[in-house]
């Protein structure tokens, strides 16, 4: 047991620190979704679940890609909550294919996802995909299934009129 | 280098990251205390435990097939080290090394651990390597043991022994319970070598006996990086001693999942799945084609072979699992989630005239659940002994969201009002539904935000009605789906959690 406080500060000392690097997806955890919002709090953000075994989430990932570019405004997070735990680096390959390596990309990385999911909504049973539209002031709309983006491209419009 | 070679011994000490054996000795006491204090079916396979580690014997006969150890201290071990919520593998490594001295979970200690020195030696050049885990170690236990598996589906033998199957390891698994699931034989892997299976929440490896106390599996498996699913079924001529080695259950190469197997009086066995062989030609037509297809297939020697693929019908949604029962002998029964015109995704069910021709599609309920998107969620069914159709399911269309029942006594021409089931802000998830001697019983998981429970409600008058809801089981971690089993006197739960193991519960007396 004396051993382990030791432990834990050269675990501390162990963490590189580039860990957002592009490509990289961080474990979603416990906790996680709030640090999340707590990180993004007051500023408006678009926050998107999907997963690799999901058919309608693969055709619609590059066409995210695509805002990602056209808009600078999107502070985009991705969140791969697949019902079938994904491979880091094949959920890594794909979102690079998609031009999503730059967003703020992560992976689920606990056993019980019913209490990850409860924490980002407790109505929400792991359908994907799923979008969560996060306003300035917390104000969440939730797109159930493909997301349209012109609704998307009109809420960020909305966004930066409300910030002027 | 003097530092990092003092650091890696350091390490290796502690951790066996070269090698230390000898787990039994070294495991501290409270390794067995996080078990024992359940003191249920799983601290008595803890105390049996300690005075019989690993049994390991290859068989000869049955196509390779290799018995592994039930009673085997690893999975409390590794069970105490999941326990250590959050955090990767190297860091419940660091934090719980006792719980990680078994086989595998050492290699993955140590596998984890040697990251973490090359990340020392060479800084900010391995993050990616970090958060690297596999299907298996994500969860933190890849042993081929019972301990181990986040699925088990039960089934009485015809002597009231009880069978599971489950997976582990890339293993599917048999073992024998003559206890009620306090105590298992050994168990017997079904494939020899490990696979990728399957492991989607809908998915599950699939287990019956018939009469002459044959037993028939049947799992799925991912064939490729992009998830294609192929199905293999096996069967045991010897009890479960050995199984043959699997085989596909079709031999088209498009995607198969979500296998269900049934077993009709005649001990006949009734195989449904949703299959996507009729996507491809679609598309060469230049048609679109939504979902996948509802395939069945017959086996008339106890799993040896199956009847050619027969398709039911196209546009299922493609990611829920099936329900099945038979309303007569050669008349097997689907409900399913149908992509009905403009994308929505409620549930029908089909009752066949005879063994290979499906009826009309009926719909159970109009949900008008309008969504491109994958529930991984699917029905149960029952079929009482008078014929009437008990059906429960998930919804989350704008005007039903959550669980629902209702009952048909008209071979799903026509069903009551869907009944909502459970606590509406408590997430009532994954029904499964039994019919015996004129009650019906109902099972769902409930989930708090902290803790899951198994509710359960019984109907005595076949489903007109039925009793308030009351907790059969609960849990603070990971867990299966519900499942409701009957020995033809009483009803129990059977459930598996990944902090509690196994669970066979009785539930009340039938009515």
């Amino acid at each position: 047991m004396t051993k382990r406080p030791l432990l834990a500060l050269l675990a501390l000392c162990m963490v590189p620190p580039n860990l957002a690097r592009a490509g990289d997806l961080q474990p979603f955890m416990r906790g996680s979704w709030q640090d999340i919002r707590h990180t993004h709090d007051g500023q408006p953000m678009v926050v998107h679940f999907w997963g690799l075994t999901c058919g309608p989430c693969r055709v619609e990932m590059p066409q995210w890609g695509a805002l990602l570019a056209e808009r600078p405004d999107l502070a985009l997070v991705t969140i791969n909550a697949d019902l079938v735990s994904n491979e880091q680096a094949s959920a890594a390959a794909m979102l690079t294919k998609s031009g999503l390596a730059t967003a703020e990309n992560w992976i689920f990385r606990d056993s019980f996802v019913e209490r990850l999911r409860y924490e980002i909504d407790p109505q929400w049973q792991g359908e994907i995909p799923l979008t969560m539209l996060i306003a300035r002031d917390g104000g969440v709309t939730t797109l159930e299934g493909v997301a349209d983006l012109a609704q998307v491209r009109d809420w960020l419009d909305r966004q930066a009129e409300a910030s002027r | 280098m003097r530092t990092i070679s003092g650091l890696l011994f350091f390490l290796g000490r502690r951790f066996s990251l070269f090698g230390i054996d000898g787990a039994m000795q070294s495991m501290p006491a409270s390794a067995w205390a996080h078990d024992d204090k359940h003191g249920s079916a799983a601290g008595a396979r803890a105390r049996s435990a300690r005075s019989a580690p690993e049994v390991a014997a290859r068989s000869a006969a049955g196509g390779g097939a290799f018995r592994i150890g039930a009673l085997h201290p690893c999975p409390l071990l590794a069970r105490a080290g999941r326990a250590q919520r959050g955090g990767t593998l190297w860091q419940r490594c660091a934090l719980s090394p006792a719980a990680f001295r078994c086989a595998s979970s050492r290699k993955a200690c140590r596998v984890s651990l040697l990251i973490v020195a090359a990340i020392l030696l060479l800084p900010g050049t391995a993050s990616a390597q970090m958060h690297q885990h596999d299907h298996g170690t994500a969860q933190g236990c890849t042993e081929p043991i019972l301990a181990c598996a986040t699925k088990v589906t039960p089934t009485f033998v015809p002597d009231g022994s009880l069978l599971v199957a489950f997976a582990a390891g890339g293993h599917v698994l048999v073992a024998r319970s003559t206890d009620l699931g306090r105590t298992f034989t050994p168990s017997v892997a079904v494939n020899a070598q490990p696979m990728r299976l399957d492991s989607g929440p809908d998915a599950r490896p699939k287990i019956v006996v018939t009469r002459e106390g044959r037993i028939v599996v049947a799992f799925g498996t991912f064939k490729d990086s992009a998830f294609n699913g192929q199905v293999f079924m096996s069967y045991s001529r010897d009890g479960g001693a050995t199984f043959a080695p699997p085989q596909p259950l079709t031999a088209d190469q498009e995607s198969q999942r979500f296998e269900t197997v049934a077993l009709d009086v005649d001990g006949s066995v009734f195989f449904a799945w949703l299959d996507k062989r009729n996507r491809a030609p679609a598309k060469l037509r230049g048609e679109s084609y939504a979902g996948a297809a509802l395939a069945f297939a017959w086996s008339k020697d106890g799993g040896a072979s199956a009847w050619e693929t027969r398709i039911a019908y196209d546009n299922t949604c493609e990611c829920c699992r099936l329900g099945v029962a038979f309303t007569g002998p050669g008349r097997p029964v689907v409900l399913f989630r149908k992509i009905f015109e403009g994308g929505i995704r409620d549930h029908a069910v089909v009752t066949f005239s005879d063994p290979t021709t499906p009826g009309p599609i009926r719909r159970v309920s109009v949900d008008d659940w309008r969504i491109d998107a994958c529930p991984h969620h699917g029905p149960s069914l029952a079929i009482a002994a008078d014929g009437t159709y008990h059906a429960a399911w998930y919804t989350n269309s704008r005007t039903r969201r959550g669980l629902f029942y209702a009952r048909s006594a008209d071979e799903g021409a026509s069903f009551s009002a869907p009944m909502a089931i459970g606590a509406a802000d408590r997430r009532a998830s994954n029904p499964a539904l039994l019919a015996m001697n004129g009650g019906v019983w109902l099972a769902w998981k409930e989930f708090d935000g902290e803790e899951t429970a198994v509710k359960v409600m019984v109907s005595r008058d076949n489903g007109v009605t039925f009793t308030a809801p009351v907790t059969a089981a609960r849990t603070a971690q990971a867990s299966d789906h519900p499942l409701l089993i009957s020995n033809g006197h009483q009803v129990f739960l059977s459930w598996m959690s990944e902090g509690e193991g196994y669970r066979l519960l009785p539930l009340e007396d039938a009515p």
